[in-house]
């Protein structure tokens, strides 16, 4: 278990020392993210509570699209010069390089959205929060579940030539629910009085994310160590 | 062999070889319909240098990588200590093995010095032999540059530091001279020397055949996925290719330049 926790930790500070020196998914993803949100907010959302109701779409599909960008990313940083073959050469690393992926992935999304919630914010209008914790806890459970499930099917895909385009294709209808709940959930803490109570979608998120990680973690050592058997 | 060279192979001396022989036995792997290896068998021991030889597409990275684990077999079985099965025991075999690939397997954002001490810290070996391996592999000056600004022999050489690191009892390498100069070359068959000596099973895959004479024990010969020739190296591997071919295991393999020529060719089930 130490050794695991060693390698984990050794993996994580690869990804993220390297994003630190390029800064490519953090600057491309910010970017993109903001560019949704301006073309969400220029696209008819004209009167203040229709912007008000679709806020919540606005950010889940942002979040959502940026992601996929990110899961790709950090995938194809290790096929480049094969060093996910190096990786797999060391014994027991299955385990600790989902885990380290799925860390640095949740990691950029997180710090993306801590510029996307803002920018939804301000630029839809947005005053009133029934929760902060909770809005805070519906997009940390929204952020888990997405990028387990894009970790590990980002894994799966990365022999693959068409990647990029699969990579979204397969991911999104999977992970709908998840996203959905995410919606409502962020909508009715967003408008406290017109919809149901947001606890009732954060459970579902939880169940989604047991799910996605139980399934990811047995997946995952599958997806990447035989991706080259033919 | 240099002092640097004898005081870092030293190092593998108290490890015995965990591993002292691989079987292969009927291995076939197809991709798709086409097999890109076919029924090869052959066994190798611990304190041979083995070459693999064989046309472009022959199957030679293939069956490079169903023996290191990362590709499975699809029919026969690959077996280390006629025990270890890659299927089966992959995830203990690999701490056991060494590849080197026509890739680099580096983190071309990182250092040499940083590519080196992620693979000691994933592998258990202390940090302080990252020091001596980049002074081995006369990277000193550049160690704290990315990777991504080496030279193509500057990041084999890393390849092969990455590669010994956890001093392994099966080195398998893929190309590893490609792009080395001559005094590169020279260490990495010094390197091979110090392995074979120290009971060390040595596979390189490669198309040249400018081989110091003495560095190869056996030759294997594929061609379109078959093992056609398996033969001891007597004298040079030009020789010994020569001699294979006098046999009848030639078959489209014209040479020029110290290079097997570049064919394709694909068995078809």
């Amino acid at each position: 278990m130490r050794r695991a926790l060693r390698t984990w930790w050794a993996l994580v500070g690869r990804d993220l020392r390297i994003e630190w020196r390029s800064k490519e998914i953090l600057y491309t993803g910010g970017l993109f993210a903001v560019v949704l949100v301006t073309l969400f907010l220029f696209s008819g959302f004209q009167d203040r509570a229709v912007q008000a109701q679709a806020a919540p779409g606005v950010l889940w599909v942002s979040i959502a699209l940026t992601g996929t960008l990110v899961f790709g990313r950090t995938f194809e940083r290790d096929r480049e010069a094969d060093a996910l073959s190096g990786l797999l050469m060391i014994p027991g690393i299955a385990g600790p390089l989902f885990a380290a992926k799925l860390t640095t992935n949740v990691l950029l999304l997180l710090v993306i959205e801590a510029l996307l919630v803002p920018a939804v914010f301000l630029t839809f209008s947005l005053q009133h929060v029934g929760s902060w914790p909770g809005l805070m806890a519906v997009l940390a459970l929204g952020t888990l579940g997405f990028a387990t499930l894009g970790t590990v099917l980002a894994a799966a895909l990365a022999a693959l030539r068409m990647r990029e385009v699969l990579l979204p294709l397969v991911l999104y209808p999977l992970v709908i629910p998840l996203l959905l709940s995410g919606v409502r959930a962020t909508h009715a803490l967003l408008h406290p009085h017109a919809d149901g109570d947001w606890t009732d979608w954060v459970g579902v998120m939880i169940a989604f994310n047991a799910l996605f990680l139980v399934l990811a973690r047995w997946l995952f050592e599958e997806a990447v160590d035989h991706g080259e058997t033919g | 062999m240099s002092e640097a060279q004898g005081d870092l192979l030293a190092g593998f001396d108290p490890h015995p070889c965990a591993l002292s022989s691989v079987a292969l036995r009927e291995v076939s792997i197809t991709f798709g319909r086409r097999y890109a290896v076919y029924r090869v068998s052959c066994s190798l021991r611990g304190g041979e240098v083995v070459a693999l030889l064989g046309d472009n597409g022959a199957g030679k990275t293939t069956l490079l990588r169903a023996m290191a684990s990362l590709i499975a077999p699809h029919e026969g079985e690959i077996r280390y200590d006629d025990a270890w099965d890659v299927r089966r025991d992959r995830a203990a075999l690999r701490a056991h093995l060494g590849l080197i690939a026509h890739e680099s397997l580096l983190h071309p954002e990182l250092s040499g010095r940083e590519n080196l001490a992620l693979s000691a810290a994933l592998r258990d070996v202390p940090t302080r032999e990252v020091a001596s391996w980049l002074e081995l592999t006369r990277l000193v000056e550049a160690a704290d540059r990315p990777v991504a600004t080496y030279s193509r022999g500057m990041r084999q050489r890393l390849s092969v530091a990455r590669a010994l690191l956890h001093r392994p009892s099966v080195v398998l390498c893929d190309e590893p001279l490609t792009g080395l100069d001559r005094r590169s070359q020279a260490l990495f068959w010094e390197v091979v020397a110090g392995l074979k000596a120290r009971g060390r099973l040595v596979v390189v895959v490669t198309h040249q055949l400018d081989v110091p004479v003495g560095a190869l024990d056996r030759m294997l010969l594929l061609r379109q996925g078959r093992l056609v020739a398996d033969l001891p190296v007597e004298g040079s591997l030009r020789d010994t290719l020569d001699r294979a071919e006098a046999r009848g295991a030639g078959g489209g393999d014209s040479r020029s330049g110290g290079e097997t020529s570049a064919s394709t060719a694909e068995v078809v089930r």
